[in-house]
């Protein structure tokens, strides 16, 4: 039985919505609603879904980047949102997080050195500065990037480049867990290929786990031992990749699969073009939240919210078709 | 091909873009030529930088100059070259035989003014119709492009339509005119896959009806895939290769394309490792002596170093611009792993 690192129960994570004068809460944006999952020691959980699903937050409320408004996140047994600061504190350092945007998340003014450092520092990981020094350049020569780049700083690298100083920021606290949110949706196709391969070569160096955010399905499938997919603030389905791939049940999944663009022009797919757009998370739909854009509603949906429940196999789903 | 037959379109000869900068000469375009038959889309991808949308700029004539140039080349629209007209003449043609939509249709509508107000300028300017007609066409155009509720949007702002719904207006607006041929830059790039998915259904219905001819520019291989005729790849500001969509896939030649399309995960096949084409675009200030992929090809050598290859018929309709395509051949037929997977 594989050990559980990451246990996430019923997790919600409202924004306020304020206006008037006096900044009045008018309503909620529901963007994590009662999303529960868990990650094993060892693999990669994908986490996929469009824009405004609700997957960024997932990712940040489990580092308290953002405090939820209800829920709970077991991480080996510890329950991280009841934390106090200094517990917190010492329980990031097994959990880290590479963000997308490789250009928006490097502090400009500090050297690499000093980016990779600041997380040693804080966890007071080495005795003095020469330890300190020796672990970055260690660092930095695991993700692909010589000593040679320690004293400079980041507009002197490319995007791809700057994406690895993020992963070995991450990895100077050697972590258990790392979210990477996106982590390569900025990059082009033959450098996303290198981050991809890096952190596949570093989660069998280091034993790590990951809980993959991405919107892009392929990448995700290479990557992941195990996929959930999100719609709206919910996970609509669980599975292992290959299973939820070859037999996708919530009919959001098979729309999303059908949708991907092919690098294979003699393969014609059989495309289920959802209508519309996503609807708002202040005032998600009744019932099913994907039943407006569904082909296969009927009258239930409007009216019962589906239950996320296990059809066998560790394959989860929410879907009134498949109680009938 | 039945394309043979056909009166070009399009005919780029040559076309060399330059931008003159404080650091040096860009160049960002470096001597290309393709062509578009009427009806067809032509897929243009590649990588940032490599010179994808100054192309589609400077045939729009909308290259900023100064520090931009075409420095040399023609691009002949109908038989008319169009680097030689002025700007007023220009004008005539952009937005009237030639349109373009572009990647953030958000950066591209003007936020204090309504639908109905932007679409019906460009109707009023190219066909002279009365702001009311005008008005009437442009609902008529949103129900073309599949946004519900046309009467209602057209008194809307962009900020209350969503992004896949901007983007079928920005169609809208660009096929007002009946345009000839429409540029579209990574137009579903910031766009969610399901909705990637409507707007490229909605450009293949669009084409068929209007006949008119597409030029896809994009870094998304599965995109060029779903919507192409044929495709030119590029790489430094040239094209490296060129050919239909089929023969592409089936067989590329240019070790870079090679090198794209194994380094993207399959759907159908899993793979352990990822085969990555190893480093990055060279800096286009200080681009290699010879062959500009030599920075990063696994069979570089020798002549690759010194000479430039030129871009030779490697097959009836194949272009190819690399001296070791037919050791690319013979590697392939053995299954040699070209990308080694390195670490």
């Amino acid at each position: 039985m594989a050990e559980k690192l990451l246990e996430v129960n019923n997790l919600k994570k409202y924004f306020p919505v304020k206006a008037g004068i006096f900044k009045k809460t008018v309503a909620y944006v529901k963007a994590v609603d009662d999303v529960s999952f868990f990650v094993n020691k060892g693999e990669t959980l994908g986490l996929v879904g469009e824009s405004g699903c609700g997957k960024s937050t997932t990712g940040r409320t489990i580092l308290r980047l953002l405090e939820a408004t209800a829920g709970e996140v077991i991480f080996e047994g510890k329950d991280v949102l009841s934390l106090n600061k200094e517990d917190l504190r010492n329980i990031r350092r097994d959990m880290q997080i590479i963000f997308q945007d490789p250009y928006a998340s490097l502090n400009p003014r500090m050297t690499v050195a000093d980016i990779v450092g600041e997380p040693i520092d804080i966890h007071n990981l080495a005795k003095n500065k020469k330890e300190r020094n020796e672990k970055v350049k260690d660092i930095l020569e695991r993700v692909g990037l010589g000593s040679e780049y320690m004293r400079r700083y980041p507009h002197e690298f490319s995007g791809g480049q700057r994406q690895r100083i993020g992963v070995a920021r991450a990895l100077a606290v050697d972590p258990k867990l790392i979210i990477a949110d996106e982590p390569v949706s900025a990059l082009d196709v033959s450098i996303q290929a290198q981050v991809i391969n890096l952190l596949q070569d570093l989660q069998k160096d280091f034993g790590l786990t990951y809980l993959f955010i991405a919107h892009d399905l392929s990448v995700v499938k290479h990557i992941s031992d195990r996929i959930a997919v999100m719609y709206l603030g919910k996970i609509v389905e669980m599975a292992d990749k290959t299973e939820l791939f070859d037999d996708p049940m919530h009919p959001y999944t098979q729309s999303l699969l059908s949708a991907i663009p092919e690098a294979d022009p003699t393969k014609k797919k059989e495309r289920i073009i959802l209508e519309g757009d996503v609807p708002s998370p202040v005032d998600p739909p009744s019932g099913c939240r994907f039943h407006p854009r569904c082909p296969k509603a009927f009258d239930k949906c409007s009216v019962e919210e589906p239950v996320f429940k296990d059809y066998g196999d560790n394959h989860f789903a929410a879907c009134h078709l498949l109680e009938e | 091909m039945a394309n043979k037959n056909k009166e070009k379109l399009v005919d780029v000869k040559n076309l060399k873009t330059y931008f003159y900068t404080e650091e040096g000469v860009v160049k960002a375009v470096d001597g290309i030529d393709f062509e578009i038959y009427p009806g067809e889309t032509l897929g243009i991808v590649g990588e940032s930088g490599c010179g994808k949308s100054v192309t589609s700029l400077s045939i729009m004539g909308l290259v900023e100059s100064p520090p931009g140039k075409i420095a040399e080349g023609e691009i002949l629209f109908e038989g008319i070259d169009l680097t030689k007209l002025s700007q007023a003449e220009m004008r005539k043609i952009r937005g009237n035989e030639i349109s373009m939509i572009f990647q953030e249709p958000m950066t591209s509508l003007n936020p204090v003014y309504t639908i109905g107000d932007q679409i019906s300028e460009a109707i009023i300017i190219h066909k002279g119709l009365s702001k009311k007609e005008a008005m009437k066409e442009s609902v008529e155009m949103l129900k073309k492009v599949g946004i519900p509720l046309p009467e209602q949007r057209i008194n809307e702002y962009p900020h209350q339509l969503s992004g896949g719904m901007r983007q079928r207006v920005m169609i809208a607006m660009a096929l007002s005119c009946d345009p000839k041929l429409l540029i579209a830059d990574e137009p579903t790039t910031a766009l969610d896959v399901t909705i990637q998915a409507q707007i490229l259904e909605l450009m293949n219905s669009l084409k068929a009806s209007y006949g008119m001819s597409i030029m896809m520019i994009t870094h998304d291989l599965g995109v060029i895939a779903e919507i192409s005729d044929r495709v030119a790849v590029m790489y430094a500001g040239k094209i490296v290769e060129y050919t239909d969509v089929n023969t592409l896939f089936a067989d590329p030649k240019h070790p870079y394309t090679w090198g794209l399309m194994n380094s993207i995960p399959k759907l159908d096949r899993d793979v352990n490792r990822l085969q990555a084409i190893p480093g990055i675009v060279p800096n286009p200030l200080n681009f290699p002596d010879g062959c500009k992929f030599n920075t990063r090809c696994p069979l570089a050598e020798g002549k690759c170093f010194t000479d430039e290859p030129k871009i030779v018929d490697a097959a009836e309709g194949h272009k190819v611009r690399c001296w070791r395509y037919k050791d690319l051949e013979e590697m392939k037929k053995q299954n040699v792993k070209i990308y080694e997977e390195q670490r």
